[in-house]
């Protein structure tokens, strides 16, 4: 079945830039060091953006990362880069970084889905879509409220298997990776 | 360089209408990619629309957008999931395909760069005996995959010939028995090739490739015999030798020899020396290969080694000039690199290459056995061991079965530090649907299996690669080789497929 969806989770968007009050930096003639309030940008965008700055910085973390984390910045090479010019670059990943992480969260079940239908289609309990079977659908806006309402019991359905998938102590080799080649033949022979 | 992009100041973006998506600013415009392996290049204008929610149903540019996979609420699930699984097909087959034999540490030959960590030709006791060989296919056709690739390697594989020959023999005689594909394939030296084992060779389905830098003054200085001599004389010989066989035998044509060159300090300025040698020498494809600063390479690094960005710059201006050549119909000589990484992008396939996967080669996708029947997970794991470090040792062919090594705790930790989506900055590149680390190498340059990517060469070089691969197919005059190219590439493919199971056949 071709299915197209609506995505509907709560998941959070991010606030256009130039809406949020930048980070103010406090600098030194060799470090540049940054406050951030973890509950207004995120604990994964400020330690990603560290992250990113230690081709040019020794990077420091120190506070509490539930609530404040301060960001420190050393340059490696004091001659080539300024604290002043760290603490730009990095708040300008800080920003990115919120919008990446932002869209990963959004999109979290819809690609475990999609591996998910993928895992099927590569063992054959799925068939996989034939091109010829494809006919365009209806765009999102055009979908009648019962289409929707189906939809989103679709994707409900899945975010709760996914999550089911998850908790269940999974066997120890339940797609029988360790079998070997002649394990497998006998398998196939039984079967 | 190795740095992901930020986007623009100011830039409005409505996080809850996008979908699963990496970007990348190449510098005027905007390279998307998702997931399942889908991309499109568009302007900042556009990408900045796009972002913003902006882009109108009844645009081109939203289709598109639709078609691949970026308009969240226009997702069509099951052509997207039926791309992820041709994109990762190695993904769906269990266990290793390609197993490298090192059948002798010896070699004749003191590379400069010898990732191989190799011994004098006089230390027969580092040859494989019949007895380990025997085991060594034993357990190779133990493991699960039903396509089975043995790649001999060394030292020089024919200083141990009678082994070779024994392994050829037994293994095609376990694949036929077992209704498995076999292929086979020699990387050797030459310089002790003989029409004999040239002969022994063809008739067993066994395919050639050897080493050529370039030039003979470049090559002899890369790869000088052990108490001198001219050894790229030897390899040009025998390279043009099996070519006037092949070419007088249509049966032969699939056993054309492959060269491979390794990029030293040294080859920096030889980039149009070198490519007019493989063209003159009439062979189909050129390597570009980066050297790697693991084993041997590792200890030489100051004089043979380089920085990553410098490799790029090479790279591309070698590949410009390869372009060239194709472009004023002076030679079709293809550039494996680009046609492993147009194979990922443009076709959505995976062409089999262990560096560039997710996650990487090592166990999964390839294993390597010492002459002694140790097992590593990787040519270059096997390396690390043989300067004293066992880390990447999985197994023994005596003692070991397929479980235990795919169980090891080391093969755990490579899946684990190679997987892309486990890596901090690789989860977010635009380059990581066709990308790929490797465990051993940022072990080696890092002290970590998973590395450390904003100052890793690895990363360095290979988003050099993806960035100059993306800016050529946005080039009209470029774009139409590389098409070319892949669809050359496709021909050749078809034409192996038709070998059924169970018979020889040979690695293209």
């Amino acid at each position: 079945m071709k299915t197209k969806k609506k995505t509907t989770n709560n998941a959070p968007r991010a606030v256009a830039p130039q809406l949020l009050a930048a980070p103010v930096p406090k600098l030194s003639s060799s470090e540049a060091s940054v406050s951030l309030d973890i509950k207004a940008h995120g604990l994964e965008p400020v330690l990603g953006a560290a992250y990113l700055m230690m081709d040019k910085a020794f990077v420091s973390l120190s506070g509490d990362r539930t609530k404040t984390i301060v960001v420190g910045l050393r340059a490696k090479d004091p001659k080539a880069v300024k604290p002043k010019a760290l603490a730009a670059e990095f708040l300008a990943d800080l920003e990115t970084q919120k919008v990446r992480w932002a869209v990963a969260k959004n999109n979290l079940p819809i690609r475990e889905f999609i591996a998910e239908q993928a895992v099927l289609i590569a063992n054959g309990t799925i068939p996989a879509p034939s091109p010829a079977a494809a006919a365009p659908e209806p765009a999102a806006e055009q979908l009648t409220d019962d289409q929707r309402a189906e939809i989103e019991k679709l994707i409900s359905e899945v975010e709760a298997e996914i999550k089911t998938m998850n908790d269940k102590k999974i066997a120890t080799d339940p797609k029988g990776v360790k079998a070997s080649w002649e394990e497998k033949q006998e398998q196939e022979h039984k079967a | 360089m190795s740095r992901l992009t930020t986007l623009a100041k100011g830039v409005a973006v409505d996080t809850g209408a996008l979908a699963a998506f990496n970007f990348r600013d190449m510098g005027g415009w905007h390279l998307l990619t998702n997931d399942w392996g889908q991309f499109l290049m568009m302007s900042t204008e556009d990408f900045n629309r796009f972002m913003s929610g902006k882009v109108e149903s009844s645009e081109p540019l939203y289709r598109e957008l639709e078609t691949r996979g970026f308009i969240k609420a226009r997702l069509d699930f099951p052509q997207l999931a039926a791309n992820y699984v041709k994109k990762n097909s190695f993904q769906w087959f269990p266990g290793p395909s390609l197993h490298m034999i090192v059948v002798t540490l010896r070699c004749n030959q003191k590379c400069q760069y010898c990732h191989s960590s190799v011994v004098d030709p006089s230390r027969t006791d580092t040859d494989m005996d019949i007895a380990t060989a025997k085991k060594t296919v034993d357990f190779i056709f133990s493991t699960p995959n039903p396509t089975i690739c043995i790649e001999f390697q060394g030292g020089e594989p024919l200083l141990n010939w009678p082994v070779v020959k024994f392994i050829t023999e037994y293994a095609q005689a376990k694949a036929k028995a077992g209704n498995r594909k076999l292929l086979m394939a020699l990387v050797c030296n030459f310089t002790l090739m003989t029409e004999d084992k040239l002969d022994y060779l063809f008739d067993h389905h066994v395919s050639i490739c050897t080493s050529l830098d370039g030039p003979a003054e470049l090559h002899n200085k890369n790869r000088p015999f052990l108490g001198g001599g001219e050894a790229q004389q030897k390899v040009v010989h025998w390279l043009e030798r099996i070519q006037e066989r092949c070419a007088a035998d249509e049966k032969k044509k699939y056993y054309l020899p492959g060269a491979l060159m390794t990029t030293t300090r040294f080859s920096m300025d030889y980039g149009p020396e070198i490519v007019d040698l493989y063209v003159k020498l009439g062979l189909e494809q050129i390597f570009l290969r980066p050297l790697s600063p693991i084993g041997y390479a590792k200890r030489v690094w100051k004089d043979v080694g380089y920085e990553a960005e410098e490799f790029v710059k090479f790279y591309e201006k070698t590949l410009d000039y390869i372009i060239d050549l194709n472009v004023s119909g002076k030679s079709g000589i293809m550039e494996r690199m680009a046609l492993i990484l147009l194979s990922k992008i443009v076709k959505g396939e995976d062409p089999g290459f262990m560096d560039l996967r997710s996650p990487a080669g090592a166990v999964l996708g390839c294993l390597a056995y010492n002459y002694n029947g140790e097992i590593f997970v990787s040519d270059e794991g096997r390396m690390v061991d043989h300067q004293g470090d066992p880390l990447f040792r999985v197994g023994d062919v005596s003692r070991s079965d397929w479980a235990s090594v795919i169980d090891h705790p080391t093969t755990r930790a490579c899946v684990s530090a190679s997987t892309l989506d486990n890596q901090p900055m690789c989860h977010q590149c635009a380059f990581k649907p066709y990308c790929g680390v490797e465990p051993v190498f940022h072990y080696e340059t890092q002290k970590s299996v998973f590395g450390q990517m904003p100052t890793s060469g690895w990363c360095v070089s290979h988003m050099g690669i993806f960035d100059v691969i993306f800016r050529k197919l946005r080039d009209p005059r470029a774009r139409k080789v590389l098409d070319k190219w892949l669809e050359r590439d496709q021909c050749r493919w078809q034409e192996s497929d038709a070998v059924p199971a169970g018979m020889p056949e040979v690695v293209l």
